[in-house]
């Protein structure tokens, strides 16, 4: 009977379960920031340790063009941080893509955006 | 969906190895086995039991590996399988597999012949290390401070949690083994040595201590990961805690009762006892998944900008008239692309839309509680009322993508080819079944044992599945938000499916199972007509 009310409650919503268990808690460039030049790097803290040669950051610009960002340095940061090289970017809107693998095994995504001023 | 996949699994393993764990302190605790002595009946039963739980848990923990290296290689678009086996995790979980299935061989060996004590010793310490380990798969191992702590307060809480719940599956397992050779028991000329009285009092002993443990290394990990009473009602980790403990309250009750009965009578236990066991078995085996669920969410104490308040989370339950009306679908389709899209937002049509399809589904909940009520008043018209549910389920056929056939522009079949579509459809069709099955259990189309057990038993795994499953559409707060409202569902959901557990198993209980899972349903009923996205 409770498949049922699951129903009626969770799939209603069109809910897709996610994991959400990294939590992003501080980024540079921060969360829809507008930033002079283009960043060296982005660097990301997240609320737990991860997997930093399972982990990955890309940026997109506004018509969906990609950018790789290799993770630098993966023994010279906290665990808990990510720090990705950034190739040069031109002015626009971009959008920090990052997936990561925390140590107890949960693969996490997330994104956000910041403007690169002309 | 491989979120959910990865919280199930997580969910059987660690009830799997509690059975092995728990299995392995029955019969040293309880069945006092003997080393050097070829294993009687239940002793057989629980070695054997404690073989196939480890295999189990070695199976899919290796399930677990590989959900979780998909995941990845979908992330990567490739599988980074050398450096996936250079992680803690992964080599954990390699060696768990491996782990586990020595422990299930060993015990499968010792079933059949008399064991020297190294046997035993290694059977036990083989377990308790199956079931502690965990912990290095857990938040503890992630952590950035505490770390070494954490795993020793997360070992000790699995392991008293699997010497509990396993200790409850092996107690169960031994009734009906004595219900299977009760007249081969009689017969015994010693009735002294096969009474069930000193192992139930024995096992009630261990089950009080094994709780004293949970309590006090949940309360410390509480403390650590939840931080201050507001994360109780403001994040989706806090309430998930306070399913657990409100879970955990029900199970100590009947724990309780039944300690209270072992005590006060000397001779051989009455059945309500072992009754009383499978339901709090039942909650044990939900608590477990409900666990397995925290670990895919963040700590409360790390949710610090995404908190809901008190008085957000009191909207969601606030009284307001339903509603009734939906928007036009094509409004919905203008402004939302909820099947295809990105979802970066919930747009108010689209809350209207998911309100309308609660309080409807709300509807047909309330009148399928009022009509079971009515029938165990007396109204024998109201037996039918199962047949209520297939309203509900064309309801959700029409409604609960709107993308989709009969509504929106995919055709039938191209319907059927998104998954989302599929899962739902897939449920619609189950809770079809659901209703002609218990229609006609009650109508007398087919024999109440066993077809009636179907009933509690999809209530209560369903409740499970509703509790464990994760909304991780937007960001944190409205989670949160619908969880908030899910979780005393999915609880109620569980509560009303061992009430009618107990009206099945213990008629002599009287009329509190029968009006406590009706009572259930009236309250899921309602709280779906005043649900709230906004």
């Amino acid at each position: 009977m409770l498949l049922g009310l699951g129903l009626a409650a969770g799939l209603a919503t069109w809910a897709t379960p996610a994991p959400a268990h990294s939590l992003l808690l501080a980024a540079t460039p921060a969360p829809d920031a507008v930033v002079a030049a283009s960043p060296p790097y982005v660097s990301l803290r997240f609320n737990n340790r991860v997997e930093k040669r399972l982990s990955r950051v890309q940026l997109v610009d506004e018509r969906g063009r990609v950018a790789r960002a290799p993770i630098a340095g993966a023994d010279d940061q906290p665990a808990e941080t990510l720090r990705a090289v950034v190739p040069p970017l031109a002015p626009g809107l971009w959008r920090v893509e990052w997936h990561v693998f925390s140590t107890d095994g949960h693969v996490v995504n997330g994104s956000y955006g910041f403007r690169l001023a002309p | 969906m491989a979120g959910f996949v990865d919280v199930l699994l997580r969910g059987l393993i660690l009830v799997l190895a509690s059975v092995a764990l728990g299995g392995v302190a029955w019969l040293r605790f309880v069945l006092r086995a003997e080393p050097h002595v070829k294993p009687d009946g239940p002793t057989v039963l629980a070695l054997r039991a404690v073989a196939v739980a480890a295999a189990g848990a070695g199976a899919a923990q290796a399930v677990v590996v590989l959900v979780s290296l998909g995941a990845l290689a979908s992330a990567h678009g490739g599988w980074p399988a050398a450096e996936f086996f250079t992680t803690t995790f992964a080599l954990t979980a390699a060696a768990r597999v491996a782990w586990a299935l020595g422990v299930a061989a060993l015990a499968w060996r010792m079933a059949s012949r008399a064991c020297p004590g190294a046997s035993w010793a290694a059977l036990a310490v083989g377990a308790t290390v199956l079931v502690a380990s965990s912990a290095i798969l857990s938040h503890a191992v992630a952590r950035v401070e505490y770390r070494a702590p954490l795993l020793a307060l997360d070992a000790a809480h699995q392991v008293a949690a699997a010497v509990w719940v396993g200790g409850l599956a092996h107690l169960t397992l031994y009734a009906a083994w004595r219900r299977r050779h009760a007249a081969v028991l009689a017969t015994l000329p010693d009735p002294v040595a096969v009474a069930a009285g000193p192992l139930v009092r024995r096992f009630s002993t261990l089950a009080f201590r094994s709780m004293a443990g949970i309590v006090l290394a949940g309360a410390a990990l509480t403390w650590m990961y939840v931080g201050e009473a507001a994360a109780f009602v403001g994040t989706a980790y806090g309430i998930m805690v306070l399913s657990k403990v409100l879970l955990l309250i029900a199970a100590l009750g009947l724990a309780y009762a039944n300690m209270r009965a072992v005590r006060e009578a000397a001779g051989e236990p009455a059945v309500r006892l072992f009754r009383f066991v499978e339901v709090e078995l039942g909650l044990g085996i939900t608590i477990l998944f409900a666990a397995a669920s925290l670990t895919s969410l963040p700590p409360a104490v790390d949710v610090t900008i995404d908190r809901a308040t008190v008085a957000e989370v009191a909207a969601r339950f606030r009284p307001a008239p339903p509603r009734l009306t939906s928007p036009p679908i094509d409004e919905l389709l203008r402004a939302a692309d909820p099947l295809m899209g990105r979802q970066v937002a919930r747009m108010p049509v689209e809350r209207a839309w998911s309100e309308f399809n609660h309080h409807w589904a709300g509807l047909f909940v309330v009148a399928m509680a009022i009509l079971a009520m009515a029938e165990r008043a007396g109204a024998r018209a109201a037996r039918h009322w199962p047949l209520v549910f297939l309203g509900m389920a064309a309801f959700l056929v029409v409604r609960s993508d709107p993308r989709a056939w009969p509504l929106g522009p995919a055709g039938f079949w191209e319907s059927l080819t998104l998954p989302d579509v599929l899962q739902h459809r897939a449920f619609v069709v189950l809770v079809v079944a659901f209703a002609v099955f218990e229609w006609m259990v009650r109508t007398g189309r087919l024999a109440e044992r066993p077809w009636a057990y179907v009933f509690p038993l999809l209530c209560a795994v369903g409740g499970g599945l509703l509790l464990t499953h994760s909304h991780a559409m937007f960001n944190l707060k409205d989670e949160f938000l619908i969880e908030v409202t899910h979780a005393p569902i999915a609880i109620l959901g569980v509560f009303a499916g061992w009430g009618r557990w107990l009206e099945l198993r213990l008629p002599e209980a009287g009329g509190w199972p029968a009006w406590s899972w009706r009572g259930c349903l009236a309250a899921v009923g309602l709280l779906l007509l005043f649900y709230r996205e906004g």
